[in-house]
């Protein structure tokens, strides 16, 4: 992956050097930035509330203090956040030696999202970059382009951390499918987002 | 592993849903496979995407003010301390040393003030925090003990409802007859109890959706000569059930009365039916 000098890449990639460099100013312009898309990630992979928002805080934390460590040619700053953020919830899942589940009144599907634009009630601050945005709704589009079952299974194992043999016991679904469901539907969602011009390096 | 094995499992680690082995074999030929490695960047980005698109959750300014705090914490640092200097004239190097001395001791301190204050202003915003989240909890189990509260309420009504229904079964000469869901709610459907001689009467209704303020639902009676007459109106409750007793004109017999309809009407009822039929039955 290669930094670009300017576009939303290039100003993330700044606000991560000017992290590294102990610049304040960074990591509250990057925490305006993506904290609202990271505390969805971490309320999906933790079913409570309180545990999500101190992983919040302590993926910041671990940024403000090891962003030497992040690498550009590996990933994109948002990509290094949201695998953090999983990284950190299955370490959290492992030492509570239990994995939780949201209720189901409390799930909210990727897909549903995408249909209804599904609003949670507005109890802090909230910024929308327009950027982010759009790449959303571009997002968006190309998950209703997935079938189903590769929704399906794509949720269970992003968005509440199964593996592909927990998904298999959960949906009764073939372990031998369920694989293929993820597989294909990861490949699907990444020709649809080349087809539609959405680089991930370029848009992140 | 080889590089198909490894493209097979590459989306799968990408998507978190590979299993510890399978994460474990992968790494090591990633490590020594630089086009598979590319691969599984590329797809990690994708699977990023995914958090993208689910719809953001607004955060709290209070986490803001704890990530703040801690970095807060971890910047305060000693400064050395400077050891005085010595020079070869006694009464010149014992004066030089007594000053550097008592230097040395304001600076401490006005450095120990300082840094009292600092822990002052730490504890400060750590009570801030605390008592913000104090705050919050105390907000969570009030709400909890008011839905305690309303379910309490709720199964009191119905143990009412309960006994009014039992009361009804017992008495000698009962008659029932059921009304069906039409229009747009073909689930709901409803009880009439009675008996003309005890003159007892109780009407219940189930699954019905409950309506607006300003509608209510309303029984008829209809006569054979199709007249509507009045018999009360309702509302459902958050399950979608009523149990009311309904109003018996004088001298009016139900086995006289042909037909028995629920209907939505303004708030207050109406003298005669306007709105859609949501239950009807014949007696």
């Amino acid at each position: 992956m290669i930094s670009e000098a300017g576009g939303p890449l290039g100003n993330d990639l700044a606000l991560m050097q000017g992290i590294a460099a102990r610049d304040r100013s960074a990591l509250n312009s990057l925490y305006n930035k993506y904290s609202s898309t990271l505390l969805t990630l971490c309320s999906r992979l933790l079913s409570d509330r309180s545990e999500a928002e101190d992983l919040l805080i302590d993926v910041f934390w671990e940024l403000w203090n090891r962003a030497d460590r992040y690498d550009p040619a590996r990933a994109a700053p948002l990509t290094y956040l949201v695998m953090l953020c999983r990284s950190r919830a299955i370490d959290r899942h492992r030492s509570a030696n239990a994995v939780k589940k949201m209720p189901p009144g409390m799930q909210i599907s990727v897909e549903a999202a995408a249909d209804k634009g599904l609003d949670i009630a507005d109890r802090g601050e909230r910024v929308d970059y327009a950027d982010l945005a759009e790449q959303r709704e571009i997002v968006r589009a190309g998950v209703r382009q997935l079938s189903a079952p590769q929704r399906q299974t794509l949720e269970l194992a992003f968005f509440e951390g199964l593996s592909h043999t927990e998904i298999a016991e959960k949906t009764s679904i073939p372990l031998g499918t369920v694989k293929s469901h993820i597989r294909s539907g990861l490949i699907r969602l990444r020709e649809i987002l080349r087809n539609v011009g959405v680089d991930a390096e370029s848009t992140l | 592993m080889n590089c198909r094995d490894a493209q097979d499992l590459i989306p799968l680690q990408a998507a978190g849903a590979a299993v510890q082995e399978d994460s474990a074999q992968l790494e090591a030929h990633l490590q020594q496979c630089p086009h598979c490695r590319e691969l599984m960047g590329d797809f990690t980005q994708v699977a990023a995407q995914l958090a993208i698109a689910a719809t953001p959750t607004p955060v709290p300014a209070v986490l803001r003010e704890a990530l703040d705090w801690r970095i807060d914490q971890s910047l305060t640092q000693l400064p050395p301390l400077k050891m005085p200097s010595q020079t070869s004239r006694m009464g010149f190097i014992m004066a030089l040393a007594a000053s550097i001395a008592l230097l040395v001791a304001v600076g401490m301190s006005l450095y120990i003030q300082h840094l009292q204050k600092t822990e002052i202003h730490g504890l400060h915003q750590l009570l801030a925090f605390s008592e913000n989240q104090n705050r919050k909890v105390m907000a969570h189990e009030a709400t909890v003990v008011t839905g305690w509260e309303n379910r309490v309420h709720l199964l009191q009504s119905r143990v009412q409802q309960a006994n009014e229904v039992i009361k009804m079964l017992k008495v000698p000469h009962l008659q029932m007859a059921s009304l069906a869901g039409a229009g747009k709610q073909p689930s709901a459907f409803g009880r009439l109890l009675w008996d003309q001689h005890a003159k007892m009467w109780k009407f219940c209704a189930t699954d019905l959706k409950r309506l607006q303020a300003d509608k209510t639902y309303e029984l008829w009676w209809i006569t054979p000569a199709s007249k509507k007459i009045p018999a009360g109106t309702f509302n459902v409750d958050e399950t979608g059930f009523a149990m009311f007793t309904p109003t018996i004109p004088s001298g009016m017999k139900l086995s006289h009365t042909v037909t028995a309809a629920v209907t939505i009407e303004p708030a207050g009822g109406d003298m005669q039916p306007q709105g859609p039929v949501e239950l009807i039955g014949k007696l």
